[in-house]
């Protein structure tokens, strides 16, 4: 605060001078540094905001505040959980929550705690776009389970909305846990409302798995990572090998789970 | 936004070449000063987080002294439905009384991971706020929930000056599929408070949705809280079965088991 102070001094004095190309040069500089710092501190409050609004989707759902938490979505968001499918739009977000999980207002008996934590908050270069990775820890009623979030925020008249919400899951269970059962994932017609696109990858949960695609680089080596486009399936082992094509042939059983380490029924 | 601040520099280069620059200078040094209010709202805003996450770790080994010694002289301290303690000393011996003297005991696990902070501060630089929350690991299972407040003391030194942490599911080792327990009350466990509990709610399978500090981050709409006694919310407030969910009594045991009417 001190420092700021004295610095203001020394601006003032520097402003104050008469003309010479030499305090038009400083105060130029001056002028520079001060938009950089802005520009530093409008990222800080940016990552800050995104995170608020990660944290605040995670309070609504426990407490299904739909209506709330479909007003923290861009009108041209997208929403895709699991391996549900795209719902496109915020109408169609509040369509997903109520449809599948009631109305607004939880119901006795009901637990749906969303825990988010671990983000690795971005903003665009430009200052209107920001992203985060991160996780939820779910417990509803009688089961756990793992999302990972990658999400995509957009500054729209000055206020962070979310602009796409993906949160492909790492693990689901039921009761038992994980070392008994897992749910290997869900899929568009599990339960309504239908879906407007399919989903952007096909991927199998624990026993699988699938690395959601990083949006930002390795922090210190700056390696992008590259992602598997189109169908994945589920990583048993290397992308490229037998073993992993075979994979990608692994149906669902009738109920879209399997038993950890037996091969899946159908 | 730039392109304003940018204009704003613009000028004041051009009053300094004409040699008007008092103007000039008074928008550059506030401007200075804006970017300073930012940074330490900023400041602020991860000192009240550092408080809280340390809150965490004092409780997760029994570390009662310097635990209070997070709190304001005149702090608060509300967690569950104990009731309220009235000041740093009483948040002492609450954590002294009601789980022994300092020191993490052998055999005893009482994790409190803190996540998924909220943070805010006030205008005026004094006063912070967090919604937060506990995921507790102990001999059961648990999850407060936080709505605190925070000082800023003469000293520029942060501390808790309400504490208040209402849970949201508490249950044993069977899990929260085959056990519940609806709340603690006053009189559960020793010391008795100064004051009664603030609101009257049950935990899982009933609910309680704790009211927000701050507004909708989009929309701005602030939320609105039932006051008073609010029971738990079987149902949605102002309607019969929510009515008569205020008057469910607690067994003896303070539990009620998941999905069943409560014994009494």
């Amino acid at each position: 605060m001190r420092r700021l102070f004295r610095s203001s001094i020394v601006l003032a004095a520097i402003l104050g001078a008469g003309f010479s190309a030499t305090t038009a040069g400083a105060a130029q500089d001056t002028a520079a540094r001060l938009d950089a710092l802005d520009a530093r501190i409008a990222r800080l409050e940016g990552m800050n905001d995104i995170e608020r609004l990660q944290n605040t989707y995670g309070y609504f759902v426990d407490k299904a505040q739909w209506t709330q938490l479909s007003k923290l979505f861009a009108e041209d968001a997208t929403l895709e959980i699991g391996g549900k499918g795209i719902f496109t739009g915020k109408d169609r977000v509040l369509a997903y929550m109520q449809l599948s999980f009631r109305n607004d207002g939880i119901v006795p008996g009901v637990l749906i705690n969303h825990m988010q934590f671990q983000p690795i908050p971005d903003i665009s270069e430009d200052g209107t776009k920001g992203w985060v990775r991160s996780r939820a820890y779910v417990m509803a009623n009688e089961s756990w389970g793992l999302p990972l979030y990658e999400d995509e925020f957009v500054k729209e008249g000055g206020v962070w909305k979310i602009k796409r919400l993906t949160g492909p899951f790492t693990m689901y269970t039921d009761w038992s846990g994980w070392g008994k059962f897992a749910l290997n994932n869900t899929w568009p017609d599990k339960f309504g409302p239908p879906p407007d696109l399919p989903p952007s990858v096909v991927y199998l949960t624990y026993p699988g798995y699938y690395i959601v695609p990083f949006h930002y680089p390795h922090p210190v080596t700056g390696e992008v990572f590259r992602p598997d486009m189109g169908e994945v399936g589920t990583y048993f082992r290397p992308p490229g090998t037998p073993e992993q094509e075979g994979a990608l042939q692994v149906g669902r059983t009738a109920k879209g789970d399997q038993p950890i380490a037996e091969p899946p029924r159908d | 936004m730039i392109r304003h601040l940018l204009s704003v520099s613009a000028a004041a280069i051009t009053l300094a070449a004409l040699g008007a620059s008092p103007v000039a200078a008074q928008s550059a040094a506030e401007r200075l000063d804006q970017l300073d209010a930012r940074i330490t709202r900023l400041e602020d805003m991860n000192d009240i987080e550092r408080v809280q996450r340390t809150y965490g770790y004092f409780v997760d080994k029994g570390q009662w002294v310097p635990l209070a010694e997070l709190f304001t002289e005149d702090a608060t301290l509300e967690i569950g439905g104990k009731g309220i303690f009235l000041g740093r000393d009483r948040v002492l011996e609450y954590m002294q009384t009601a789980f022994g003297k300092d020191g993490a005991k052998e055999g005893l696990l009482a994790n409190h991971m803190q996540f998924q902070a909220i943070p805010d501060i006030s205008e005026d630089g004094r006063t912070g706020w967090i919604r937060a929350r506990a995921y507790v690991m102990s001999v059961g299972w648990g999850l407060p929930l936080y709505e605190n407040a925070y000082e800023k003391g003469e000293d520029g030194k942060w501390r808790i000056s309400r504490l208040t942490g209402p849970f949201t599911m508490y249950t044993n080792w069977e899990g929260w599929a085959e056990y519940g327990m609806n709340n603690t009350w006053p009189d559960k466990f020793d010391p008795p408070p100064d004051l009664p509990p603030s609101v009257v709610y049950l935990t899982y399978p009933a609910y309680y949705i704790i009211p927000y500090h701050y507004p909708n981050p989009v929309t701005g709409e602030a939320f609105l809280p039932d006051m008073g006694e609010v029971g738990a919310y079987h149902r949605p407030p102002g309607n019969p079965e929510q009515e008569a969910s205020m008057e469910v009594g607690r067994t003896e045991k303070g539990t009620q088991p998941v999905a069943q009417p409560p014994r009494d």
